[in-house]
């Protein structure tokens, strides 16, 4: 067995069997379990913005009706054309996919009469929005064509059509779509804390053989590069583990609640959502590889470029007491690319979504959210993993830069000077 | 071999150690002393290829110590540390390979030293359940178990009472016999004095006498003699250089250069009264210590 995969072996088995490890995971899981029986994340999300819809009009009476409808929840303009199908404008389209509105929404009268609606979002629909917008047409509507229309007809106009079609192409209805979002929502969050929870255990493993001289010991018999290495490889090794188990459990559930909760949720028979949720297994299947290998991917780059850094404080300080404040300052990024990450779910072609996906320590959440839920160029993608290892090599070096100085210096923390001499001096 | 040829090492402004020279004999231990601050902490970690010098270089069997060779040797740093929560047999298994023994090689020495250190029935338990002095035998085992053939030992006794210091000087001599070569590094004079052949004292930095524990005791400028104190002292007079530097519990003692004729001194004495107490000394390593170590504010 090679030095460093002694190093890493001792870090993950000694902590893997520990108390707080085992603690942890069994919390997850549980947390897990209660998460899947709350399913309003969609409805949370779909909530927090309201969404511009460009609305195109068969003739102006039915057009403010259907305006009044969904003024409230939706920000309505106008537009000057009429409809004569379900078809949308072209130079309506050009403006949506640059960004003028979130969605288009065409109404226009079937070859029957009746009111008929063609929803063209430019990011992908949920199965929640869709269903509230569903209700506010309903109404629209009857109101539209109640008066000129019997009460038989009245029924039939319940049925009214309604179709989605997403601009970006890449999912084939909207129940994938607010499928997709919800698991991107759930992976973020086991992205955000594995992160934070295992970048901490990182620099709480400096200061741990620090605080304890074993150290020393190290230091005679293997490189402070070889113990870096081996610290953030076996801590990241855990990590992952839990990961595993996270995800299996999260499957397994996901499946279960396809079989078994789906039906008393009050979604109305018919609609996209309750099908979604009738079929999650087959839902399932829907969520392409990539999504999975970005996943592995965006998470190493991620926990990586953070470990790092947990570890140059980690070498910094002497005491547990020195480095809390540090690891403050270290998790603000990492907060910030979560809250990015949120809103790249509802924008993900966004520019500032794709700025966000390129830098180092916000790419790993943002990149990862907008190649599971949009359609990324593949430069983009390459762009920003290049980026991400870059900054890990830059990182990794002066965390090695500070731990070959600061491994051996006990008592106090280095200071401000000390630092600086130690980042510049030569690798 | 351990040779140390002329190493220098600075942090900032500050000199840690000067153009420092000495080689350790294979199969024997050598005194590293000093006062506190004077560089021998940083010695031992450029002779571990921890720090590297500024200038000089150290080397092993002829050859530039480097990573080729590092994790063979064995230190045991005067801060001890092992990992609170791991297992002792576990950890001791995970020192020994990490100093490039097979794992069975590791089990198998492991036993060894539990039996002769009565360890055997805290192989499950970790160092936080231990005793400070069962710590530091486990410590003292990870530092011996892969057999090292240069060995480092930073106050090794420290923390020990009685009984476990001669398990662990009985340890310390049969990795001698085996032809281990030792670096003691130690403030226990006594300590040093039975175990060392060669030693080298450093002081701010710099190295102020090195060599054969013996040769330099013989090469001594003085003698110290301890003899009854006699009411009449005065012919210590017709001895050049000789001078009475006190007296305490009727015991003289008295610093005479080391060529002085010291029956031609007994012969004096018994004339001047009864003497049942005469003895010749060379210098104790204390002697020598404070000869050579300045107190702490005393100019270079």
């Amino acid at each position: 067995m090679t030095t460093l995969a002694l190093l890493v072996s001792r870090d993950y088995l000694t902590r893997v069997r520990s108390r707080g490890f085992i603690i942890g995971t069994i919390l997850g899981v549980l947390g897990i379990l209660a998460l899947s029986f709350i399913p309003v994340l969609g409805r949370l999300l779909g909530n927090l913005f309201s969404t511009s819809i460009a609305l195109v009009g068969p003739d102006p009476a039915t057009t403010a009706i259907v305006q009044r409808a969904l003024t409230g929840d939706y920000r309505v303009a106008v537009q000057k054309e009429r409809s004569l199908g379900p078809t949308l404008p072209a130079d309506l389209k050009k403006k949506l996919l640059a960004g003028t509105y979130d969605a288009a929404l065409v109404a226009y009268r079937t070859p029957g009469g009746q009111l008929g609606f063609a929803y063209y979002p430019v990011k992908s629909a949920g199965v929640e929005e869709q269903e509230v917008l569903r209700r506010r047409l309903l109404q629209a509507a009857i109101e539209a064509d109640f008066q000129a229309r019997e009460a038989v007809q009245v029924a039939q106009a319940l049925h009214f059509p309604f179709t989605t079609t997403n601009l970006n192409g890449r999912y084939r209805n909207a129940a994938e779509v607010g499928f997709a979002q919800g698991l991107v929502y759930f992976l973020l969050i086991l992205l955000y804390i594995s992160v934070i929870m295992y970048g901490v255990y990182v620099s709480q493993g400096v200061i741990e053989e620090k605080s304890n001289r074993v150290m020393e010991v190290m230091i005679a018999a293997v490189r402070p590069n070889q113990l870096l290495a081996g610290k953030i490889i076996g801590i990241g090794a855990l990590a992952f583990t839990q990961m595993l188990i996270f995800a299996a459990v999260a499957g397994a559930m996901l499946v279960v609640a396809g079989r078994h909760v789906a039906g008393p949720m009050l979604l109305p028979a018919g609609s996209p959502a309750q099908a979604a949720q009738g079929n999650v297994l087959s839902m399932l299947a829907t969520v392409p590889l990539s999504t999975i290998v970005y996943l592995v991917i965006f998470f190493v780059l991620g926990f990586f470029s953070y470990a790092a850094m947990f570890a140059g404080v980690g070498a910094l300080a002497s005491k547990a007491e020195d480095v809390q404040q540090a690891n403050g300052l270290l998790i603000w990024p990492l907060i910030i690319a979560y809250v990015v990450a949120l809103f790249a779910i509802q924008t993900p072609d966004k520019p500032l979504m794709v700025v966000f996906s390129l830098v180092p320590l916000f790419s790993p959440m943002v990149m990862f959210t907008r190649v599971a839920i949009s359609v990324v160029p593949l430069w983009q993608v390459g762009l920003s993993i290049a980026l991400s290892l870059a900054a890990i090599w830059l990182f990794t070096l002066l965390a090695a830069k500070l731990y070959r100085v600061g491994v051996l210096m006990y008592g106090k923390p280095l200071s401000p000077k000390e630092v600086l001499r130690a980042l510049r001096a030569p690798a | 071999m351990l040779e140390v040829d002329n190493i220098s090492k600075s942090f900032g402004t500050v000199q840690a150690v000067s153009d420092l020279s000495f080689a350790a004999r294979p199969g024997s231990i050598f005194g590293l002393l000093g006062p506190n601050g004077a560089g021998k902490t940083t010695t031992i970690r450029m002779i571990l290829d921890i720090l590297a010098p500024d200038r000089g270089e150290v080397r092993w069997a002829g050859r530039r110590v480097g990573p080729h060779i590092r994790h063979t040797f064995g230190y045991l740093p005067e801060e001890r540390g092992l990992y609170p929560k791991m297992k002792i047999h576990e950890q001791l298994m995970f020192f020994a390979r990490l100093h490039g023994l097979s794992a069975d090689e590791a089990r198998r020495r492991i036993a060894t030293f539990f039996d002769a250190f009565r360890l055997n029935e805290y192989l499950k338990r970790t160092p936080a359940e231990l005793s400070k002095g069962n710590q530091q035998k486990v410590q003292f085992i990870a530092a011996v178990v892969h057999r090292p053939p240069l060995l480092v030992l930073d106050e090794p006794f420290s923390g020990f009472d009685p009984i476990n210091v001669e398990i662990v000087k009985d340890s310390v001599r049969e990795l001698v016999a085996e032809g281990t070569t030792i670096l003691l590094s130690s403030h226990r004079m006594e300590q040093v004095e039975e175990l060392c052949e060669d030693i080298c004292i450093i002081d701010r930095s710099r190295s102020v006498v090195a060599g054969n524990l013996r040769a330099i005791k013989r090469a001594w400028p003085n003698r110290f003699v301890r003899m009854t104190n006699l009411p009449d002292m005065s012919f210590l007079q017709r001895f050049p250089g000789v001078v009475a530097t006190g007296a305490s519990d009727g015991v003289a003692h008295i610093t005479v250069p080391a060529g002085t004729d010291a029956a031609a001194l007994l012969r004096a004495a018994v004339e001047h009264g009864p003497v049942d107490r005469f003895e010749v000394a060379e210098p104790s390593l204390t002697d020598i210590y404070l000869h050579y170590v300045k107190p702490e504010g005393a100019a270079a």
